[in-house]
């Protein structure tokens, strides 16, 4: 609901005018600081934390893992679940692949990089209830007098309801033909709020326009609200172009602390989520 | 600061010494052909011009002599001046005519008040500009612009590219006071910023004050932008108007009882839909964009002491995205005034005003759709009398009481899936006294000194979120809530504005002037932009967030010469605000129903000289000003609390503004500005979250680096088209904006991008090759050809 701004309009002016071109700008270089990236949620593991380091801005050859860190999974208490191992395939830190997170569970990490302790803290909250997840074409959508953004082609829909009490905070991942829908548009439209929303869901449009014989795997994840706010930060962020329109743009606030020299606190996030996930496919030649 | 209120309060007293027995010669001053009233018309004893008066905003003057036999002379720029012989044995009413001067076709003139204003008066960091002057400035696609002019004046700058926020002194856009007939006008942008909304053809006139601000306005820290407009003529039928690049206007106005009442009407609709009909894409082809203004003003002399005027203005914008997503917004306002003459010293103006600004936006999507709301009114009561104490002392008092209404949201659902609902309304009652005397001490030393007591009362219905004492003020050190009743206080702010300037006549033709000047502001606009939007929410001072207080000195030379033809003015500046907010990153500022969790406060300070060189007379008119200055902001948790530029702090700002009358029929104008590139902030690295390359920030910085400086030429060439008639006049205005093309940043961004290719588009430039982090600069407007149509129509 935030993310509705004029921009879509204010961008339909600029386009009609502006003109962009590449400019080399002579950059302040800062001290590389950590990246910490990962979630843990109720599905079966692998889970996976990644650690690495900032690079020079204009940099092209990719952030250097930080492969000697230590990644610990411990419970609420403090008491060490898992110590997760280092895979040099993908730079990540795995856990086992049995291990999952149990809703309404507070976990914490521990993770030592470059000579700081960091620590991540959250809960597993419970997921929505998916009732249904069903399509429409763009003809019968237009047939039935409703409004769709976007080309030709199919939409999805869903229907369910929202657990929990109070504002409940989910992001929604499309994995379409196998690969996983991720530009920016895509990470701006994956995050809801409850806010505005009663306690059910009907015919919820899920974003995107499909096709024929697509195969539409659809994640949706519980969040904090630490976590909404890290992605709502990470968003402006995204779009922030530096422009009059746009606020001066700052590190998205992250829900890693550091322990041992607090000012330097590590960027990126790790995320806790129940997910639940639903596979559609829609037939060819379908009226 | 009591100290100095105790101080001007002792002048006012002393001020009002009994005076030796003289009478009062007063009446008003107005224009032959049309009746509009002249402000700053000069009336003054011819054998002695030291004893003189000029005419109020209203054309009213007052002037006191001992009896006798008196050549009184009245002038005004422009128009041809006019003497008379008086026996006074008695006060007396004189009402002047003045004539246009139409024999002196050289004598171009850009000004109007007395001609050696500049060096007499105790004004000071005050600019005026009329609505010729303003229109002879080549504009963005031919629209003429107040606020843009106003841009190119010392100390007042721009945000970026076409834009008329107003930045004045190192003070944001939303510390600017933007009154309309005296009526504030919330949001001044149309088409989120690119053009103003002040229709040229209804506007009479435009005063600044940036400071010395008189003790009569307040409410904002940083100027008052005082814009009125056109009384109709009433002595003759007129139609007037123009069609432009992209809109047209047409203004009908005349008596409606001759010489009583006049009236006046003037519209204006821009047609920019038409430039998306010629995109090739769809998407762009159906949407809808545009924007209207509608003016009217009516005046009615009701007797030889009564007048009465009713003008309001309504225009709005609107922009819709195929049938998906609708925006709009606008200004509505009302101004009732009443001038009344007590007798021939006291002047009373009682007006009545509204404000009204709302936005409001329709999402109309299969399974969302609602529509969301949102607005505020004023509804404001001013008292404001003028006392023509003598000759050296003209007192000015009055009262101000505003009843403000915030309605921050309303969501109003269209569909299952979304639940409407809204925000609390927000009620505030702003309140005011003033008494300030124009003194003159002797003919070297003037000095105008008054004070302002202003008070607020955030008033419920309310509820107020109690926080853990020492704690943050988030969600979980939320406490309790109190609750307010209607009309009861929720929190109360008040103190003294004491208001001095100085002026020290050095010689006729120099003089050098002082200012002190302590603002309130107690509204304020929740943004982190530099630029607005329509969608931007103004909030009321309240139990946690404080009124902002500006406290200003200048310092000022003035210097005329050549028979007042040129007019030099340095001033020197330095201005500390308090209680200056940012809001957290983040934060959701529309919805939210306990903003104080969104905020942090601090302190701004601004400090700058400005030159102006000016010339008012002649063939050729024009100004060049250059501002030199810096803006500085400290705020807790703000760049790790370290000071930090404003994003609009421009160390060198500078204009070139000329004009030439090459013959009756041709005027050639043109511009130039200069100005330091905005202070921004640039990463100082990047990582990869979300499969994104996400630039990084040193967080302890903010705004340390600049975008590339700013330069720009335009020109403009005005023909006075043959016309059989002298009844219908009619002319073509070419112009060029950005003439040498310069490709200005308006933005820089740090993106990922293919092929070395900003626009890049797959279908289009083929499979991608390469994907970098690059800065992408964007510039707005290249080179833009205008051509405007004018005509006007003179009954008899």
């Amino acid at each position: 609901m935030k993310s509705i701004k004029p921009f879509i309009l204010f961008s339909i002016i600029i386009s009609l005018f502006a003109c962009q071109e590449l400019i080399d700008l002579d950059l302040a270089q800062s001290d590389p600081r950590v990246v910490i990236e990962g979630k843990i949620t109720n599905q079966p593991g692998p889970h996976k934390i990644k650690v690495s380091r900032t690079i020079n801005y204009y940099d092209t050859t990719g952030t250097p893992p930080l492969s000697n860190a230590s990644v610990q999974l411990m419970d609420e208490s403090r008491n060490l679940i898992e110590q997760f191992t280092y895979f040099a395939e993908d730079s990540t830190f795995r856990s086992s692949e049995s291990w999952a997170a149990e809703i309404g569970e507070t976990y914490i990490f521990n993770i030592e990089a470059d000579g700081d302790m960091y620590e991540a803290k959250g809960q597993i909250l419970e997921n929505a209830t998916l009732d249904s997840l069903y399509y429409l074409s763009s003809e019968t959508l237009e047939a039935l007098g409703q409004n769709v953004l976007g080309d030709d082609g199919y939409y999805l829909f869903a229907n369910g309801a929202i657990n929990g009490q109070g504002i409940q905070y989910y992001r929604l991942q499309i994995k379409l033909n196998d690969t996983l829908k991720n530009s920016r548009g895509d990470i701006a439209n994956s995050v809801l709020s409850s806010e505005l929303f009663g306690r059910e869901f009907i015919g919820l449009p899920i974003p995107g326009t499909f096709q024929e014989k697509d195969t539409i795997e659809l994640s949706l994840s519980s969040i904090n609200e630490d976590i909404y706010q890290y992605y709502l930060e990470f968003i402006n962020l995204m779009f922030n172009d530096g422009g009059v329109f746009s606020p001066p743009p700052v590190n998205p606030t992250t829900n890693i602390v550091n322990l041992t020299t607090p000012d330097k606190f590590a960027l990126g996030f790790i995320q806790f989520s129940a997910e639940i996930r639903e596979t559609i496919i829609i037939p060819e030649e379908e009226e | 600061m009591k100290i100095l209120s105790g101080v001007v309060l002792f002048m006012l007293i002393f001020s009002i010494e009994a005076v030796a027995q003289n009478y009062t010669v007063s009446g008003y001053i107005k224009e032959e052909d049309s009746g509009e009233a002249l402000i700053g018309a000069t009336i003054i004893n011819a054998e002695n011009p030291s004893v003189g008066q000029v005419s109020n905003v209203y054309g009213f003057y007052s002037l006191q002599l001992p009896a006798g036999t008196y050549t009184l002379r009245v002038s005004y720029v422009g128009h041809q001046a006019q003497e008379v012989e008086i026996d006074l044995n008695g006060s007396k009413t004189l009402n002047f005519n003045l004539k246009e001067e139409t024999s002196s076709l050289e004598e171009v003139v850009v000004k109007a008040r007395r001609r050696d204003e500049n060096v007499s008066s105790v004004k000071m960091s005050n600019e005026n500009l009329q609505i010729d002057r303003i229109k002879s400035i080549p504009a963005l696609f031919g629209e003429v612009d107040v606020i843009k002019s106003i841009q190119l004046l010392p100390g007042v700058s721009s945000a970026g590219e076409g834009t008329s926020g107003m930045f004045v002194r190192g003070g944001s856009s939303d510390q600017n006071l933007i009154l309309l007939d005296e009526a504030t006008v919330y949001n001044a942008s149309h088409l989120l910023g690119f053009f103003s909304v002040f229709n040229p053809d209804a506007i009479k006139n435009v005063e600044i004050y940036k400071g010395g601000i008189p003790a009569k306005y307040g409410g904002r820290i940083s100027s008052i932008l005082d814009i009125q407009m056109r009384e109709g003529n009433n002595r003759k039928f007129e139609a007037s108007g123009g069609i432009g690049s992209i809109s047209s206007r047409l203004t009908v106005e005349g008596p409606l009882v001759k010489e009583k009442s006049s009236m006046l009407i003037s519209a204006r609709r821009t047609y920019a839909d038409i430039f998306l009909g010629f995109s090739n894409d769809d998407n762009i082809r159906n949407n809808t964009l545009y924007f209207y203004d509608l003016n009217a003003k009516l005046n009615y002399q009701v007797s030889e002491k009564d007048k009465l005027f009713v003008s309001g203005y309504f225009g709005r914008d609107r922009l819709g995205f195929q049938d998906l997503f609708g925006f709009d917004w606008g200004n509505a306002t009302f101004s009732t005034r009443w001038n009344h003459l007590f007798n021939d010293k006291l002047f009373l103006n009682t007006t009545l005003l509204y404000s009204n600004f709302d936005y409001g936006f329709d999402v109309n999507t299969s399974g969302i759709a609602y529509n969301w709301k949102s607005g505020l009114q004023e509804y404001n009561m001013k008292l404001d009398f003028n006392y023509f104490l003598n000759n050296n002392n003209n007192i000015s008092f009055g009262a101000n009481a505003i009843y403000h209404v915030f309605s921050p949201a309303n969501i109003e659902s269209q569909d299952v899936n979304i639940r409407s609902f809204g925000l609390a309304n927000d009620y505030a009652v702003e309140t005011a006294l003033y008494i300030s005397n124009a003194q003159e001490i002797n003919d070297k030393l003037s000095i105008e000194y008054g004070l302002r007591y202003s008070s607020f009362a955030k008033v419920g219905r309310d509820s107020v979120a109690v926080y853990e004492e020492g704690a943050r003020r988030r969600q979980e050190n939320e406490i309790g809530i109190d609750v307010f009743n209607p009309g009861e206080i929720v929190k109360y702010y008040g103190g003294f504005e004491p208001r001095i300037g100085i002026r020290y006549l050095l010689n006729p033709k120099n003089s050098i002037k002082l200012s002190y000047n302590r603002m309130r502001q107690y509204l304020q606009v929740a943004t982190n932009a530099t630029a607005g939007f329509p969608t931007d929410r103004w909030i009321p001072a309240d139990a946690y967030i404080k009124p902002l207080i500006g406290d200003q000195i200048a310092l000022g030379y003035f210097k005329n010469f050549t028979e007042n033809i040129w007019e030099l003015s340095v001033e020197g500046y330095y201005k500390y605000m308090q209680n200056v907010v940012d809001f957290l990153p983040g934060e959701d500022i529309l919805l939210n129903d306990k903003i104080e969790t969104a905020v942090a406060d601090g302190v701004a300070w601004a400090y700058g000289s400005e030159f102006m060189l000016r010339k008012n007379y002649g063939k050729t008119t024009g100004w060049i000003s250059y501002t030199l200055s810096r803006t500085e902001r400290q705020i807790e948790g703000v760049a790790s609390g370290n000071p930090y530029l404003a994003r609009y702090d421009k160390t060198h700002d500078a204009a070139i503004v000329l004009s030439h009358e090459i013959n009756d029929k041709l005027s050639l104008s043109g511009n130039w500005v200069f100005a330091t590139g905005a202070a921004v902030t640039f990463p100082e690295g990047r990582y990869i979250v979300n499969g994104q390359s996400i630039p990084y920030y040193d967080d302890s910085k903010r705004n340390t680096s600049r975008m590339p400086d700013y330069h720009r030429m335009d020109i403009a060439l005005n023909w006075k088209l043959n016309s059989k008639s002298d009844r219908f006049e009619q002319e073509l205005n070419f112009s060029f904006y950005n003439l040498y093309n310069r490709k200005n940043a308006f933005s820089i961004e740090f993106r990922e991008v293919n092929n070395k290719n900003p626009t890049f588009n797959e279908e289009r430039d083929g499979p991608i090759t390469s994907t970098t982090p690059q800065s992408v600069q964007t510039a707005l407007f290249g080179i833009i050809p205008s051509i405007t149509y004018n005509f006007k129509f003179t009954g008899k």
